[in-house]
């Protein structure tokens, strides 16, 4: 090739490189608006049946609520409930053991629940334990987690997204901005982490469980056996 | 001429090197992803939060998936002699170095976790970039002494 062919090839394969480079930072901005977008889509989105959400809020009304906490700190005894928000058997427990408990035991302040949320099920029960921690950083986690048991689809279904992690922090008038950055905040990882710890050292593999622990000692109740968990408290209170 | 040509070989063979290591590293997080587990985080303990948040995917589509295609693309980029594969390279490079500089805002800035496989994949995205701009270079044609 000579001097002056390769001479006039050289500006048209600048321009080439030029617009092929235009063209790839015209895709990657692309990207990473529709990224920020997901990011920031919240605002969007379903809403919630008012009256379920009356119906979760009364169910834990008047009772004091701190993080994963709900009942007076100073309970003799110590419910910890480990769950997956997919599971359904936790659902059920929500639904007939909790209340249960609640009445008898933590509004007389004989027993405080603690929440510890586990994720075995899937990645959908990672984020929705993150959103469980998150609402517990508003001391609401109690309902929160109740109204997602209500709103609870099949398993790994795709029911639990972020839409839905959102929509049920709207509902619960949580504070939505602070609760998003406790959804991704070290402090709830850790938190997490914590509750895999203990479901551990508790000999704790499946949802839901009930460690029950009192002045006269601790039981392990795996399943949604409200008896057993009812016998435990009678046991160690 | 053919110094050049023996440079772009071993350009390609080590964009190739790093598409690998790239392929592998997407590949993991998306198997991660399936089984809903966190990755395990070599260094630091950001992983899980990292692949928790909604950053994670791009309207609905995984990001690893993201990686998988940009990685192959890379792949395919050190396949193909000459040109065509030098551009498909830059191509390819430039936009997963683009939308990986905003991940890496994301952990840092917006997140406050940091998940050692992106950072792994952010370095290797980084290198590409290098060793695609390095290869158009090479190609260039210079003019002739007079």
């Amino acid at each position: 090739m000579s001097t002056t062919a390769r001479a006039n090839r050289t500006p048209s394969r600048r321009i080439v490189v030029a617009v092929a480079v235009a063209a790839a930072l015209a895709v990657a901005g692309v990207l990473i608006a529709l990224s920020a977008r997901g990011g920031t889509d919240g605002d969007a989105g379903r809403s919630i049946d008012p009256a379920l959400v009356a119906e979760v809020t009364a169910a834990v009304g008047g009772v004091p609520q701190s993080g994963a906490t709900l009942g007076r700190p100073s309970a003799p005894v110590v419910v910890t409930e480990y769950a997956d928000l997919q599971c359904p058997f936790c659902a059920q427990a929500a639904a007939t053991i909790v209340p249960d408990v609640v009445r008898r035991y933590v509004r007389p302040g004989v027993a405080r629940l603690e929440f510890a949320p586990l994720a075995f099920i899937g990645g959908d029960s990672t984020r929705g334990a993150h959103a469980a921690v998150a609402a517990g950083s508003q001391d609401r986690l109690w309902q929160y987690v109740e109204l997602l048991y209500r709103l609870q689809g099949e398993e790994n279904a795709g029911w639990l997204d972020d839409d839905l992690v959102d929509a049920a922090a709207r509902a619960l008038d949580l504070d939505v901005a602070a609760f998003d950055a406790a959804l991704h905040a070290g402090s709830t990882q850790a938190a997490l982490d914590e509750a895999a710890r203990t479901a551990t050292t508790d000999g704790v593999s499946s949802t839901p469980a009930f460690v029950v622990t009192g002045p006269k000692g601790r039981r392990v109740v795996t399943g949604a056996d409200g008896a057993a968990v009812t016998a435990a408290i009678e046991a160690v209170k | 001429m053919r110094g050049a040509a023996s440079v772009e070989r071993a350009l390609r063979v080590a964009l190739a090197v790093v598409a690998v290591a790239g392929l592998g590293v997407s590949i993991y997080l998306t198997v991660e992803r399936a089984r809903g587990r966190a990755p395990s985080c070599v260094v630091g303990g950001g992983c899980g939060t990292v692949q928790a948040s909604r950053y994670a995917e791009l309207a609905g589509i995984p990001v690893a998936w993201l990686g998988i295609a940009g990685y192959a693309g890379l792949l395919t980029a050190a396949a193909l002699p000459g040109a065509a594969g030098g551009a498909l390279g830059l191509l390819v490079a430039v936009i997963a170095a683009g939308f990986s500089g905003w991940l890496t805002y994301v952990e840092l800035g917006i997140l406050h976790a940091v998940c050692f496989w992106c950072v792994t994949s952010a370095v290797l995205v980084g290198i590409a970039l290098l060793i695609c701009v390095a290869r158009l270079a090479v190609a260039a044609p210079r003019p002739a002494p007079a």
